[in-house]
C-alpha cells in the first residue's frame, strides 16, 4: 500500500506547477498588460488634457487658430513621446488631426464668431494602439486606447476705465504728456494679439470730474489680429484729453460696471467681466445727490425748482478758492473738457469764488453716502491713516479751519500728515471721502454676483510730484484694495482677484497694460 | 516535497516576487503620473506651491501614499528626507518684442524664473535621472517664494529699490540647454503660450531602491 502511495505521489509537483503555469501565465500575462495599458491610458490622457490648455493658452496669446494648434500638438507630444512603453499613434488618428478649434455660444452649442459665439473650445481627440506582451498567446497583438479631451477660452467684456483729470495733462515724458501717452497706448491695446474679437468685446470709459462712455463693441479687431482704427472705440478713444478735472473714481468705476450690466440687459453673463482702471493720482472727487433745502445762503447752486441736486464733485481748486463743482458733461467723447463755466447753464457751483466760508459751510451738507449708496464716512472701510473711522464734515456753526486752503498746504492746522481725518481739516476729509467711496464702489462691482467684475489696475507715477503734493499721489494701499490682489488689506480670494501694476512714468504704459493683457486672458482658459 | 520545494524556490517564489514588484511598480507608476499631472495644472493654474499650507495639502493628501517628507522648514529649497522630492519649475521665454523686455540682456532666452523644490532634494539627477533644467543663483532666489528677484531701483519712490522679479536681467538664469532637454518641444516653445512653460518633475525611489522619474510640462 505504502510504496503504491508513493508511486502515485512522484512528479505530483511537477504535473501540478506544468498544469498550472498556463493559468498562471495567463493571469500574471493579464495583470502586465492590463497594468501597462492603464499606465499608458493615464500617461495619454495627462497628454492631452495638457494639448487642450496649451491650445486654449495659445489662443490668449494669439487668435491664430493654426498656430495655437500647432502648439497643442507639441505639448501632446512632449508629454507623451512616441513609443512611450511601445505605444503608436492610431494610423486613423494622426497627431495633425488631433485638435479642433470651434466656437460655442453661451448655451454650449455652435457660435457665430463675432455676435453670438461667447468662447473658443478646443477639443483634443487623440489614440495609441499599445502592444500587448502576454496575452499575444490569445492571439491579440496590440489595444487600441483612445480619449477626448476640451478646454475652452471663455469670451471676455473689458471696459477699459481711463482717468483724465487735469495732473494726465500736466507733464511731458518723452515729448509727449500722460494724456498722449494714455490715448496712444489705449488705442494700441486694442490691437493686441491677445484679444479675439470673435468672442471678446472691449469698452472705454474716461473721467476726471464727470465721465464719458465708449460702449463695449467687437469689431475692435477686424480681422481678427489687425486693430481696426474705425472702429467706435478707437475714435472715441481718439478724443480723448485731459484739460483739467479731478479724479472721481469712483464714478470712473461705476461708468465700468454701467457698461457691463447695459451689455447684458438682462441676460446671465457669459464672458468674464472685467475693468481695467488706469490712474495717476488718488481719488478726489465723488458723485452725491444733495438736498438743496438744505445748501447755505449764498450759494449758487441747485435747480430753481428745489429738490434734489445730482452732481459729480470736485474738491477746491487753487484758482477757485473752496469750491464745490457739479460738472458739465464732457465738451465732446472723451474730451474732458467742459462746456462752459461751472456756475451757469445749469451747472453748479456751490458757493461763491473765493469765499472760503461757504465752503465749509457747504460742506456741512456732505451726505453721508455718495449716489450709489457707498458710504462716504463713519466706520468706513478703507481709512488711510489707519484711524478706525472717518469724521463726518463739522456742521455749519462749528468752529472750523477757515483757512484758505491750497494745494501745497491742505491744512493750517496741520502740515504733518497729508491724509487725515480732523474734522478742522475739511480738504482732508474731502480726500478720505473721496478714495473711502471708490474702494466701497469697487468692493461692490467685485461682489455683485451677477456680474463679479474682476478689476485690474495701473498705477501711473510720475504726474503727481510726491513730494509737494503726496496727498494726491498713487496711492498703491487703495489700488491693491480696488483690484483685491493678495497684498490687499482686505484680500479675499472668493472674490474676483485682479492684478495691480505700476509704472514709473507714462513713456512706459503700453509695458503696463502689456502685463495686464497676459495676466487677464491668462485666467481665461478652463 | 522535494520537488513541491524545489519548485517553489525556483519558480513560485521568484515568480509570485517578480508579478509584486512588477505589480508594486506599475500601480506606483501610474499614481506618479497622475501625480504629477495633477501637480503640474495645479501649478499652472496659479497654485502657490512655496506656501506652507499647500506644500502640506501636497505631502499629507496628494502624495500620501509615496511617504513624502515635507521641507523641514525651507519653503523652496526642499529637505533632505523621505523617498520623494518633487520639482516645480517655471521657464519663460523673454520674447524681445515683450515691452517689459525693452532690449533686455535676455531677450530671446528661454530662462527659469521660478522653481520650487518639495522633498528630498538629494534624489534629484540620482541613479540615472535627469537633472532639473537650469538653477536660480543663490543670491537673487527669493527663499520665500522661489522666484529671481533683485532690487529695481529704476521703480519711482516710494517703491524704489523694491525687489522685481529677474527674468529680463539676469543672464545666469538662461536655460540654453531647454530646448535640447525638451527635445519634443519646439524652439521656444513658451513663446506660444504665453511665454511661460510650468515644468513638474517627480523622482521616486521605490521600496526595491530604483529610481522612479516622470515629469509633465503644461
Amino acid at each position: 500500500m505504502k510504496a503504491a502511495k508513493t508511486r502515485r505521489e512522484k512528479g505530483f509537483a511537477i504535473v501540478l506547477t506544468t498544469l498550472a503555469l498556463v493559468s498562471t501565465l495567463l493571469i500574471a500575462g493579464l495583470g502586465f498588460d492590463v497594468g501597462t495599458l492603464y499606465l499608458i491610458r493615464t500617461k495619454l490622457q495627462g497628454a492631452m488634457d495638457a494639448a487642450a490648455l496649451a491650445t486654449v493658452r495659445a489662443l490668449a496669446q494669439n487668435p491664430n487658430v493654426n498656430a495655437a494648434k500647432t502648439v497643442g500638438q507639441e505639448f501632446l507630444v512632449a508629454n507623451f513621446p512616441n513609443g512611450y512603453w511601445g505605444a503608436q499613434p492610431l494610423a486613423s488618428m494622426p497627431v495633425a488631426n488631433a485638435i479642433t478649434v470651434s466656437e460655442i455660444d453661451a448655451n454650449g452649442n455652435a457660435g457665430t464668431p463675432g455676435t453670438t459665439a461667447t468662447a473658443k473650445l478646443v477639443t483634443v481627440t487623440a489614440g495609441v494602439s499599445a502592444p500587448l506582451y502576454f496575452l499575444r498567446i490569445l492571439g491579440q497583438n496590440t489595444a487600441n486606447i483612445s480619449f477626448t479631451a476640451q478646454a475652452t477660452r471663455q469670451g471676455l467684456l473689458l471696459m477699459l476705465v481711463l482717468d483724465a483729470s487735469s495732473s494726465m495733462g500736466a507733464h511731458s515724458f518723452s515729448g509727449q504728456t500722460a494724456c498722449q501717452w494714455a490715448q496712444q497706448d489705449a488705442q494700441a491695446f486694442l490691437g493686441y494679439p491677445q484679444f479675439d474679437p470673435d468672442i471678446d468685446r472691449i469698452g472705454a470709459v474716461s473721467f476726471a470730474t464727470n465721465t464719458y462712455t465708449s460702449p463695449p463693441i467687437a469689431n475692435f479687431q477686424s480681422p481678427a489680429g489687425t486693430l481696426n482704427t474705425s472702429s467706435q472705440v478707437y475714435t472715441d478713444l481718439g478724443t480723448f484729453n485731459c484739460p483739467g478735472g479731478n479724479t472721481n473714481t469712483s464714478e470712473g468705476l461705476q461708468q465700468g460696471y454701467n457698461a457691463i450690466s447695459t451689455f447684458w440687459a438682462g441676460a446671465t453673463p457669459s464672458r468674464a467681466n472685467v475693468i481695467i482702471l488706469m490712474t495717476d493720482g488718488a481719488p478726489n472727487g465723488w458723485t452725491s445727490n444733495w438736498t438743496t433745502a438744505t445748501l447755505q445762503a449764498g450759494s449758487l447752486c441747485g435747480p430753481p425748482a428745489g429738490g434734489t441736486l445730482t452732481g459729480m464733485v470736485a474738491r477746491w481748486t487753487p484758482t477757485e478758492n473752496g469750491i464745490l463743482s457739479v460738472a458739465a458733461a464732457p465738451a465732446s467723447k472723451m474730451n474732458m473738457a467742459q462746456t462752459s463755466a461751472i456756475s451757469t447753464n445749469g451747472k453748479c457751483k456751490f458757493t461763491t469764488q473765493n469765499n472760503t466760508s461757504y465752503w465749509y459751510q457747504d460742506f456741512a451738507t456732505v451726505p453721508s453716502v455718495d449716489i450709489y449708496g457707498d458710504v462716504l464716512y463713519g466706520a468706513s472701510t478703507y481709512i488711510p491713516q489707519g484711524a478706525t473711522t472717518i469724521a463726518p464734515p463739522p456742521n455749519s456753526s462749528q468752529a472750523v479751519n477757515t483757512a484758505v486752503p491750497t494745494n501745497a498746504t491742505p491744512s493750517s492746522t496741520s502740515t504733518t500728515a497729508p491724509i487725515g481725518n480732523s474734522s478742522t481739516t475739511t480738504d482732508w476729509q474731502f480726500l478720505d471721502f473721496s478714495r473711502n467711496t471708490a474702494d466701497e464702489t469697487a468692493t461692490r462691482l467685485r461682489t455683485d454676483a451677477t456680474y463679479r467684475i474682476a478689476i485690474y489696475c495701473i498705477g501711473l507715477y510720475g504726474n503727481v510730484n510726491a513730494a509737494t503734493d503726496p496727498w494726491d499721489v498713487v496711492d498703491d494701499t487703495l489700488l491693491n484694495r480696488i483690484a483685491n490682489t493678495s497684498a490687499s488689506q482686505i484680500y479675499n480670494p472668493n472674490q474676483p482677484v485682479g492684478v495691480y501694476v505700476t509704472t514709473p512714468d507714462a513713456s512706459q504704459l503700453s509695458s503696463a497694460f502689456a502685463q495686464i493683457a497676459s495676466a487677464i486672458v491668462a485666467r481665461l482658459s478652463k | 516535497m522535494i520537488e513541491f520545494v524545489l519548485v517553489s524556490a525556483f519558480f513560485w517564489v521568484p515568480l509570485i516576487y517578480f508579478m509584486m514588484t512588477l505589480g508594486f511598480r506599475l500601480t506606483r507608476s501610474i499614481e506618479q503620473i497622475e501625480l504629477v499631472n495633477d501637480v503640474s495644472q495645479m501649478f499652472a493654474r496659479g497654485i502657490d506651491f512655496s506656501a506652507a499650507s499647500n506644500q502640506t495639502l501636497l505631502t499629507g493628501t496628494l502624495a500620501y501614499d509615496f511617504g513624502m517628507a515635507g521641507n523641514g522648514g525651507n519653503a523652496v529649497t526642499g529637505g533632505s528626507t523621505g523617498p520623494m522630492v518633487l520639482v516645480l519649475s517655471q521657464y519663460f521665454y523673454v520674447n524681445s518684442a515683450d515691452p517689459s523686455c525693452n532690449g533686455c540682456a535676455n531677450r530671446s532666452q528661454t530662462v527659469l524664473e521660478r522653481r520650487i523644490i518639495i522633498g528630498n532634494n538629494t534624489l534629484i539627477g540620482t541613479q540615472g535621472s535627469p537633472a532639473s533644467v537650469g538653477t536660480i543663483p543663490g543670491g537673487t532666489l527669493n527663499t520665500t517664494t522661489g522666484t529671481c528677484e533683485q532690487a529695481d531701483n529704476n521703480l519711482p519712490p516710494p517703491t524704489q529699490g523694491t525687489p522685481t522679479t529677474c527674468q529680463y536681467t539676469v543672464t545666469t538664469i538662461q536655460v540654453g540647454s531647454f530646448n535640447s532637454v525638451m527635445t519634443n518641444l519646439p524652439t521656444n516653445a513658451g513663446a506660444n503660450v504665453g511665454g511661460t512653460v510650468f515644468f513638474v518633475e517627480s523622482y521616486y525611489k521605490d521600496l526595491t531602491g530604483k529610481m522612479n522619474y516622470q515629469r509633465s510640462i503644461d
